[in-house]
């Protein structure tokens, strides 16, 4: 059962009058992440994995129990299967660069049409540092993935299928498990962006059968500057190291090196040690946490008050509590700024997939991107305040 | 009295936003983009154009969003029909700050406001 105003305490940055409404892009962090981490830089912060004395010690073993957590919060195969990173992108990156020698030119890469720039640039650059063609997966009219035009893309035989879990700008659930089955059985690999799925979805990596996931850990109530990459430990050991250099080495002479095994391998230099162990934190958190029905009658009272007001919702299908908004009559940074005075945090502009609102014939929209922490009663201050905006600008055309 | 004590005086952000659309509506739109710089680091499309006629500065510019058309007309105000002397003489921070402008924009991460100043120091040479 869950309890919003319990959760909604947890989060120290929600007592102001402000009204949160950018999730999307960030969510506030909760209390228990920030005492895991304030414990590590307070208690016993040291290196990881190296030193011999007990602080050392107690942070390998909070770093790897973090992992446990991680493992456990998205069903990875097995804690190997787990490599910390600086977040979504460089997860992404990583797959990418340790891709670099097993493309050959022209073998093909499949990006969906309403990727995040995270999950396109990557392919772009591996496409043109290889040789390979990049190919894009349409969107249907109503703003889904053409399942028909991903068959035909299928039977050139891609060497790998790039798609989001969550679009971060429709907030369309994209059915992951068909795609990843469908690409598996055409011979190529799969890269899931799980940025916006995280902390709305039970995500059980195994069930959607991917062979890399990608999250970040600030998408999900924990910190800033730490995510995941996980998959199939096949997948991930076929991966060349990107980053040189740390625990990621088995041996090294003047002419030779060998690596360590995962997920070292994947793991240089020194990460971000205090936010593993908060993410390990959040994923806690999120893994207790039942709040899908209370999301949805979130969502509910959104759409229903955005219908009654002259914007147009992008997208169709099944969704998170995410909705981009379009004005015809108002620009979405003239909105935001609005919304802004009257203490209303939403996000403005292409969310970073330029490319699906040039397919949209807009420039930017206006996403409005909910978490369990919200309430009913701070949506009807947006819609109020959405209401008021539109009709002062129109006034004052 | 200047543009930059009219906006100081509207002490609220409904004032405020009025304000600057209306001198938005004061700004004609650009019809000829060409000629004119498009803005990099404003969230909207905007466009600036600065010319010299009879040794002042002659500004135009356009805005997909009122906005900053209108934070565009404050900023004119400073520099119109300023020699180019003149013109690198003026102190546009200190009045964006005087004015509680930094203030009112800091919600909006890409108002352009300081990209647009640039702009015209850069063709002030």
């Amino acid at each position: 059962m869950f309890e919003h105003s319990a959760f909604r305490a947890l989060f120290p940055c929600l007592n102001q009058a402000e009204v949160y409404l950018d999730n999307g892009a960030s969510t506030q962090t909760a209390t228990p992440v920030l005492d895991a981490m304030d414990q590590y830089y307070r208690h016993y912060r040291a290196n990881v994995h190296r030193g011999s004395h007990p602080w050392a010690a107690q942070a390998t073993a909070a770093v790897e129990k973090s992992r446990d957590d991680i493992q456990a919060f998205i069903n990875a195969p097995c804690r190997e299967a787990v490599i910390f990173t600086s977040g979504t992108t460089a997860a992404i990156n990583l797959v990418a660069w340790g891709l670099i020698d097993h493309i050959s030119p022209g073998e093909r890469i499949v990006v969906s049409a309403m990727e995040h720039h995270a999950n396109l640039v990557p392919w772009q650059l591996l496409a043109k540092r290889t040789g390979a063609v990049l190919d894009v997966l349409a969107l249907t009219p109503e703003g889904t993935l053409d399942m028909a035009a991903f068959d035909k893309l299928l039977a050139k035989a891609p060497k790998l299928v790039a798609c989001c879990h969550v679009s971060n700008t429709l907030g369309t659930i994209n059915p992951v498990q068909e795609i990843c089955a469908k690409a598996r059985a055409a011979g190529a690999l799969t890269v899931i962006d799980g940025a916006q799925a995280v902390a709305h979805l039970k995500v059980d990596i195994q069930a959607i059968g991917c062979d890399f996931y990608a999250f970040s850990g600030h998408k999900m109530f924990g910190p800033t500057g730490v995510g995941v990459l996980s998959g199939k430990l096949d997948a991930l050991s076929r991966l060349s190291p990107f980053i040189g250099g740390g625990e990621m080495i088995e041996k090294v002479s003047f002419n030779k090196v060998t690596f360590n095994a995962l997920p070292h391998r994947l793991e240089a230099g020194t990460g971000p040690i205090s936010e593993i162990i908060g993410l390990g934190a959040a994923a806690q958190l999120l893994a207790k946490l039942d709040a899908s029905a209370y999301e949805a009658s979130l969502s509910a009272h959104l759409l229903a008050g955005l219908a009654a007001l002259p914007v147009k919702v992008l997208g169709q299908g099944p969704r998170i509590s995410l909705v981009s908004i379009s004005v015809p009559t108002v620009h979405h940074s003239d909105l935001a700024h609005y919304l802004a005075g009257r203490g209303i945090a939403v996000r403005a502009g292409h969310h970073c997939t330029q490319p699906l609102h040039a397919l949209l014939g807009i420039s930017g929209s206006l996403r409005i991107a909910l978490a369990p922490y919200n309430t009913l009663h701070e949506i009807d201050a947006l819609l109020v305040a959405l209401a008021d905006g539109i009709a002062l600008f129109e006034e004052m055309a | 009295m200047s543009l930059f004590d009219d906006f100081a005086n509207e002490k609220h952000f409904e004032g405020r936003t009025r304000f600057l659309l209306s001198l938005a509506r004061t700004l004609p739109r650009l019809a000829d983009k060409t000629g004119a710089q498009e803005v990099h680091g404003c969230e909207a499309k905007t466009w600036l154009k600065v010319d010299m006629i009879d040794g002042q500065l002659a500004l135009s510019g356009d805005s997909e969003a009122r906005i900053v058309k209108g934070l565009m007309a404050l900023l004119f105000s400073l520099y119109q029909g300023k020699s180019l002397d003149e013109a690198r003489h003026i102190d546009a921070r200190t009045e964006f700050e005087k004015a509680g402008l930094a203030q009112f924009l800091s919600p909006s991460r890409n108002n352009g406001l300081y990209a647009m100043l640039a702009e015209i120091h850069s063709e002030l040479g």
